[in-house]
């Protein structure tokens, strides 16, 4: 699963490039939103969709039951050696 | 009164925002944790909006439409959905990992977890010392942003240095009594306002702009004279294409969000959640609210130059033809000699770009356009911009260009006056307010809590008590709020400067967090190693800066100025250089120097891995 979100991934920074874009204006979407900016609303979804991806298949679960080591109680207590 | 309308609305969202301030202060505990962290209770929603708020600074709307009027929309893949991808990423391994490891180690800043996590002293020292250096300029620049919107938005009934005065004591006050929790309340009002400030400035905007937005897109493609575009970088319709942003630039702010996390307001905010799950919401809302703001601003932005009202004005604004315009007195003195120093160095940079534009073409030019304009009457700085863009002469527009740009930040304020009522346009500065404050609020807490506990307390050790840490917290915020705005007064320039590579010095610290995070063989050296590089490329980038002009080269072909005045390596920022380079110093020093003992790498991973093994799912923590 963790090979597959980093190709996923790998894939939306690849995407974002679009440099198949670079200089064109259409399609323009309602006829005034050009391609640079409607392709790039699209990625941000798509960018929301792969992180909900992350965080149904790849949560680390283990990290909710954290507790504070014995000894810090609140405040910092760790101030190095 | 059409004037104070929009001061009068901004006047009651400070007011609300004050109470709110020390509505919270009467909810404090009066510890340090509580004071710097909220008590780490930040609930889910509260969590994502502050963390928002405190990300999102005024760039994000005057900035990021200040940037498309002169490079095009292709700022919006560039800056923001390369934000939108990246910094959520960063959140989910980096800011979980980190609120994992201030929950059990109680620690409240980065440096304190640098200092435990590698058994260090005087190098956590240098760390703050380098984070506290790029964080200052923003406080100076928050502060000149608050009094630069007031100032404009009632035409300067209210002064720049009242305008400073109010957004400072306000954000002052805020943090002084509330502290982060009152920071965190105020968050909430703000990221509303300014996520609600896009979508309401594109419905206002469009429906009074002659033609819609239809039309003016329709009259940039169809522009064939180039006569309408801001700068000489191609025709008016390449602004609605990325065509002016190289690939290597493009390419290169893949790297920049990087920067968010390290930012230390940032990481104190992972500090402050209740529960881990807080991620989980803020993770998946974050791209969808960054294209909520970027992308009406980056659009507007855009479509600005295609207005030739808008255009004017905010050629109107640029501080070296308004001084030029106050202080060309004598016209006969001869045209030359007409130019002040600060519009000769302007011109002079675009002679140099354009070698067929010689100075005094422009300065003729301009002294002509500018005796006609006068007739012997007051002159009206909006008129003059008018007929500048006017002239037909290609060679005079390059250097125009440059100069009429100067400012372009302001173009949605002068849209807002244009074409919005007084009292919407109002509603919509708060919005602009708030994402200037909202930042601003963290950083100053930011540096405050860093101060108190990475220097005051560490150095003052265990004779320093809860009750003095917050005095010495508080004490922190009126000093160096204060400061920062007598210095914001003089407006200097450097600063400016500093925040500009403030975001590539951040962004080329990451490589130490994530090897102290998840690489167990990552030694103190290999972090001292990676402080001092990105310390020594802050101090050449602002030097560079300063000592050399666009299109000079710095080393042969491979570091060059670029167009706009940035160093530029094979083409790519140096935010590129940089970090690569701070990564692989990172593991090269780690693996030639010793690393931590084992009782400290078990301490920070075992907790970790222990967790994971208890049946959780996939670790992704691969140490």
């Amino acid at each position: 699963m963790k090979w597959f979100l980093a190709f996923l991934t790998l894939v939306l920074i690849v995407l974002h490039q679009d440099w198949w874009n670079w200089s064109k204006v259409d399609p323009l979407l309602f006829n005034f939103v050009p391609v640079g900016i409607w392709y790039h609303a699209l990625f941000c979804v798509a960018a929301a969709i792969l992180l909900w991806l992350f965080d149904l298949l790849a949560w680390p679960r283990h990290l909710e039951n954290v507790e504070p080591e014995p000894g810090v109680a609140g405040d910092e207590k760790s101030t190095g050696h | 009164m059409q004037d104070w309308l929009p001061a009068i609305v901004i006047f009651i969202y400070l007011a609300v925002v004050l109470y709110i301030g020390v509505f919270a202060f009467r909810r404090g505990k009066g510890t340090g944790e509580d004071f710097f962290l909220a008590s780490r209770s930040i609930g889910s929603i509260f969590f994502f909006l502050a963390l928002f708020a405190t990300n999102m600074t005024a760039f994000a709307i005057l900035g990021s439409s200040g940037m498309s009027y002169k490079v095009g929309l292709g700022v919006f893949g560039m800056m923001a959905t390369s934000s939108a991808l990246v910094i959520p990423l960063t959140l989910f391994f980096i800011g979980t990992r980190l609120w994992a490891v201030g929950k059990r180690f109680g620690h409240m800043t980065q440096v304190a977890y640098f200092r435990d996590r590698y058994e260090c002293s005087h190098i956590g020292t240098l760390i703050f010392l380098l984070t506290a250096a790029m964080l200052i300029p923003y406080l100076i620049i928050s502060i000149d942003g608050g009094g630069t919107i007031l100032s404009s938005l009632t035409n300067g009934k209210i002064s720049y240095p009242i305008g400073g005065l109010i957004v400072a004591l306000i954000v002052m006050a805020t943090v002084f009594f509330g502290g982060l929790r009152g920071a965190v309340w105020v968050n909430v009002l703000q990221t509303l306002l300014f996520v609600a400030f896009g979508i309401v400035a594109f419905l206002a905007i469009g429906s009074h702009i002659q033609g819609g937005f239809p039309g003016v897109v329709n009259r940039m493609l169809t522009d064939p004279s180039n006569k309408l575009a801001p700068t000489d970088m191609g025709k008016m319709g390449t602004l609605l294409t990325r065509q002016r942003i190289p690939w290597q630039v493009f390419l290169s702010f893949m790297l920049i969000p990087l920067s968010s996390i390290m930012f230390p307001h940032m990481s104190i905010m992972c500090f402050t959640a209740k529960r881990v799950t807080a991620f989980r919401k803020t993770v998946v809302w974050y791209p969808l609210c960054i294209m909520a703001i970027w992308l009406p601003c980056c659009f507007l932005g855009a479509l600005a130059p295609g207005q030739e009202q808008v255009r004017a004005r905010v050629a109107a604004q640029s501080e070296s033809f308004k001084q030029w315009l106050e202080e060309h007195g004598d016209v006969k003195a001869g045209p030359a000699a007409g130019l002040t120093p600060a519009l000769q160095k302007v011109v002079a940079a675009g002679a140099k770009a354009k070698p067929k534009t010689p100075p005094a073409l422009f300065a003729a030019t301009a002294s002509k356009i500018l005796a006609e304009v006068r007739g012997g009457v007051e002159i009206k700085p909006v008129d003059v911009a008018g007929e500048m863009y006017a002239v037909k002469n290609p060679d005079f527009q390059s250097v125009w260009g440059r100069i009429a740009t100067q400012n372009s930040d302001s173009v949605l304020l002068e849209m807002l006056k244009v074409y919005v009522p007084a009292g919407l346009a109002g509603i919509l500065a708060a919005g602009i307010i708030s994402a200037v404050m909202g930042s601003d609020c963290h950083q100053i807490l930011g540096l405050s809590t860093m101060f108190t506990k990475d220097v005051f307390t560490y150095y003052g050790g265990s004779r320093t008590s809860e009750k003095s840490t917050v005095v010495m917290g508080r004490a922190f915020i009126l000093i160096a709020n204060g400061i920062a705005y007598l210095i914001a007064l003089g407006r200097p320039p450097i600063f400016e400067l500093a925040v500009t590579y403030a975001f590539s010095g951040f962004a080329a610290l990451s490589p130490m967090m994530i090897a102290a995070l998840f690489w167990k063989r990552s030694t103190k050296w290999a972090i001292l190693a990676n402080t001092m590089w990105v310390a020594a490329w802050v101090v050449f980038l602002v030097y560079a800066g300063q000592h050399y002009h666009p299109n000079d080269k710095v080393l042969g072909n491979i570091v060059t100025m670029n167009a706009t005045g940035a160093l530029s390596f094979l083409g790519f920022t140096s935010v590129v250089p940089m970090t690569l380079g701070a990564a692989i110093l990172v593991v090269v020093v780690s693996l030639i120097t010793p690393p931590p003992s084992r009782k400290t790498i078990d301490r920070y991973f075992g907790f970790v891995e222990e967790g994971a093994g208890r049946g959780a799912a996939a670790p992704l923590a691969a140490a």
